[in-house]
């Protein structure tokens, strides 16, 4: 009896945070805060539906499993959004105009195909590049 | 030798305590999301900031991008090609140093312990 209470609380609060992933997908401004949602409430729900399953089976075998699920749900949701976010980005969709900072912007080296962290090696790059330029010279 | 029993002892109760802060986690961040997308306005200020890493393998990395993924209003997009700095997307910058502050020394620092 008690376990069928936990199992439905579980169900319907999964459930509901799915939704307000599918709402928030539809009402956020822009590709990257719809990514928030459409991630972060989805994996959860699933995850609350997975433990609903493992209270109602309450079976060691099948506790394993869900865990194993759920483990592979937290391994693969944040690549793919960290992909689909990527190649966004790199398409050029644009931004909300409320987004206050974006430090990736002109960071992308797309001749030589490198994301440049912007640190230092900027600067050490160009240095080994003179010096290479005087090494070609020297040779000449 | 007290290093191994450093590793069959210790390891185990930090890999439960970073699931269990895992797990706090993400109930903080679904909460916070779901506020913003149930109420009428919008009281998000998003961006992109970048976040420079002192973890080093590339295990680590991962755990730590999938981890910022999960968490309160932040999104791992990129890496830079020589691994030296993370840019992510986030959702709610009130406080930009505190922010990366809070990256830095929460998260970084734990998946350190477990991966590091």
């Amino acid at each position: 009896m008690i376990r069928e209470w936990i199992c439905a609380i579980l169900l319907v609060s999964g459930a509901l945070f799915m939704f307000v992933g599918a709402l928030g997908v539809v009402r956020l401004p822009d590709l990257f805060t719809r990514m928030h949602a459409a991630t972060k409430s989805a994996s959860f729900g699933s995850v609350l539906m997975l433990c609903a399953v493992a209270v109602y089976f309450g079976e060691v075998w099948i506790i394993f499993e869900t865990l194993l699920v759920i483990f592979f749900i937290f391994l693969t949701t944040p690549v793919g959004t960290h992909m689909i976010g990527r190649v966004g980005y790199l398409l050029g969709t644009p931004l909300w105009q409320g987004t206050v900072i974006n430090e990736l912007q002109g960071r992308y080296n797309m001749r030589k195909r490198v994301l440049e962290s912007g640190l230092h090696d900027s600067a050490t790059q160009t240095g080994n590049e003179n010096k290479m330029d005087n090494h070609l010279n020297e040779i000449k | 030798m007290i290093n191994i029993f450093r590793k069959i002892l210790i390891k185990p109760f930090v890999i439960a305590w970073f699931v269990l802060f895992y797990l706090k986690e993400l109930f903080l961040a679904n909460m916070r999301v779901a506020h913003d997308v149930l109420t009428p306005r919008h009281r998000m200020k998003p961006g992109i900031i970048a976040i420079p890493l002192d973890i080093k393998s590339d295990l680590g990395i991962l755990a730590l991008t999938n981890l910022i993924t999960m968490t309160p209003g932040t999104l791992s997009l990129d890496v830079s090609t020589d691994g030296s700095v993370l840019y992510i997307h986030a959702m709610y910058i009130d406080d930009l140093d505190g922010l990366r502050r809070e990256i830095k020394e929460g998260f970084e620092k734990k998946v350190m312990e477990v991966f590091g």
